[in-house]
């Protein structure tokens, strides 16, 4: 276990010290932020329909899928672990005395929190900073943003379940990265990272309520605009737990059984 | 060989190479689903909002549509130029340096990826469909009219990942920003241009003029109002912005000391 955290506390620092990328990414998400603002007001104000959540809700939201979009999968993935795998350099992992689940998933939980932790306060600075009304807006209440952050932390473990999965599709080396990737946009669409689930159609609200990537980021991000009553926030976290729990058993029985069979490439 | 059949002849190349990997259709999937992410959320919004004004989904889907077709295409044959830093870090352009033939064709031609075809059909197939949906005769002149666009555009997109090339001469880190800039520059054509905030109609107005080669074509050849003979500017624009591009690359390229390698 000792290994496990220590592995989890060196990757953190190592992303903590990647400054390359910092100004890229806050910039980056800092336009979309915007941009993806800007559209959705012009939505809401010369449109005609109707949403459960109001124009303030959902351009708030926006800027939280911006703030935490390093949570969900795809993000800047792991692509070393590609690479690992097309060179051969893979077998490496199978000498260690470690599981190898449990090791790529620590490495990938720093590769979620630590983007996560760096572009925090720049991009929700910025946003807070943005006029009225494409700016980011203030909490329900500070509770509320506190359950936000913890239910955003607590699906991270789901999150990294998800890249485990997607680990598993790419040791299968002959249908290349394309179902990983494929994969991983496709939980990318469903965690809301996109638009706000609550924006989707009314007649897929259920479904979309209950599948395993909106624990990931939609209803956190609820939480923050009041979208979702407090009361329920326990709800969220129970979804999470069982969708991570799905997802860690799935992917240890398919990794389990790539590796018996994995070919390796290079030499 | 001269510099076109050179360029040529490396795509073909990139190409062949690529159908064998046999699982290149499975590739350009993921693309293509990656692609349909970037208007989802408009499409759905339109879903639910039904239309801006007398701004339908098909008018906004036609503007987009021209947009994705034009950077799908200038993706795939000006690739090379998205991996710029690289050739310049690695060395690989002093090799370009010294073969006498067109410095912008050689580094063109460095990659080509099929799966970026997603966006040239995704752009095609928009465009198709949503000229159907409004019910839209195209005499010869708006034939004309939109190919001449097109072409604005691809050079206009070519100008901009010069640009982005270019930056990559001065500082050894990339500047993402420019990324931002070229592929994020055709975000803004999913809301109908009077209803942007006056700062960003302002910018890609005169900044990045991309307006010239989707709204105001696209207004010609359906009737929206604008004056007809503006849809023709999509070329002009779009070659003075190329021009300028390439001059701030040359630039770069008259002033490049090697890193090494």
């Amino acid at each position: 276990m000792k290994a496990y955290l220590s592995i989890l506390r060196q990757q953190m620092i190592g992303q903590l010290q990647y400054r390359a990328g910092f100004w890229a990414g806050t910039l980056n998400h800092i336009f979309w932020g915007v941009a993806r603002a800007a559209i959705l007001v012009a939505f809401y104000l010369y449109g005609q329909g109707e949403a459960d959540i109001t124009m303030r809700q959902a351009v708030s939201m926006v800027w939280l899928q911006q703030v935490a979009g390093s949570l969900v999968p795809g993000w800047n993935t792991d692509i070393a672990l590609y690479t690992q795998i097309r060179s051969g350099d893979v077998a490496y992992e199978l000498l260690r005395p470690m599981d190898a689940y449990a090791h790529w998933y620590v490495k990938s939980l720093a590769g979620r929190l630590g983007p996560f932790l760096l572009v925090l306060v720049p991009v929700l600075g910025a946003g807070l900073l943005v006029p009225e009304p494409w700016g980011l807006g203030a909490p329900a209440s500070p509770l509320h943003a506190l359950a936000c952050l913890l239910t955003l932390l607590s699906g991270v473990f789901t999150s990294c379940a998800m890249i485990l999965l997607s680990y598993a599709m790419l040791l299968d080396v002959r249908v290349g990265d394309a179902p990983s990737r494929m994969a991983v946009t496709v939980a990318q669409i469903l965690s809301g990272l996109y638009l706000p689930l609550q924006l989707w159609p009314e007649a897929m609200q259920t479904f979309l309520y209950y599948q395993p990537f909106a624990g990931m980021l939609d209803l956190p991000v609820r939480l923050y605009v009041g979208a979702q009553p407090l009361a329920r926030a326990g709800e969220i976290v129970l979804l999470q737990a069982f969708w991570t729990a799905v997802f860690v058993l799935a992917g240890r029985a398919w990794i389990g059984r790539s590796f018996k069979k994995l070919v390796i490439q290079g030499g | 060989m001269n510099g076109v059949r050179l360029y040529f002849r490396y795509i073909r190349l990139h190409f062949l190479s690529q159908l064998q990997y046999t699982l290149w259709p499975m590739a350009l999937l993921a693309t293509a689903l990656f692609v349909a992410t970037d208007p989802l959320d408009a499409l759905l919004m339109f879903d639910r909002f039904g239309a801006i004004g007398e701004w339908t989904a098909s008018r906004i889907l036609l503007m987009y549509g021209m947009a994705l077709f034009a950077f799908g295409l200038a993706e795939l044959f000006a690739r090379g130029l998205d991996f710029f830093p690289q050739l310049v870090r690695g060395g690989e352009f002093d090799r370009m340096l010294l073969r006498p033939r067109s410095l912008l064709l050689q580094s063109m031609a460095t990659r080509f990826h099929l799966n970026r075809l997603a966006r040239v059909i995704g752009g095609l197939a928009l465009l198709i469909v949503s000229l159907r949906a409004q019910g839209v005769a195209l005499g010869v002149m708006d034939l004309a009219m939109l190919a001449l666009a097109i072409l604005g555009g691809i050079l206009f997109y070519v100008g901009a990942f010069l640009l982005a090339a270019g930056v990559a001469f001065f500082t050894i880190a990339s500047v993402e920003w420019v990324n931002v800039l070229t592929n994020g520059s055709y975000q803004a054509l999913k809301v109908p241009p009077q209803y942007l905030p006056p700062w960003l109609r302002g910018a890609i107005t005169f900044v990045f003029p991309i307006l010239a080669y989707a709204y105001y074509p696209a207004s010609a050849i359906c009737g929206w109002g604008e004056p007809y003979a503006l849809g023709f500017a999509a070329l002009p624009a779009g070659a003075a912005f190329f021009a300028l591009c390439y001059a701030f690359w040359r630039f770069g390229v008259r002033h490049y000391k090697s890193t090494g390698s």
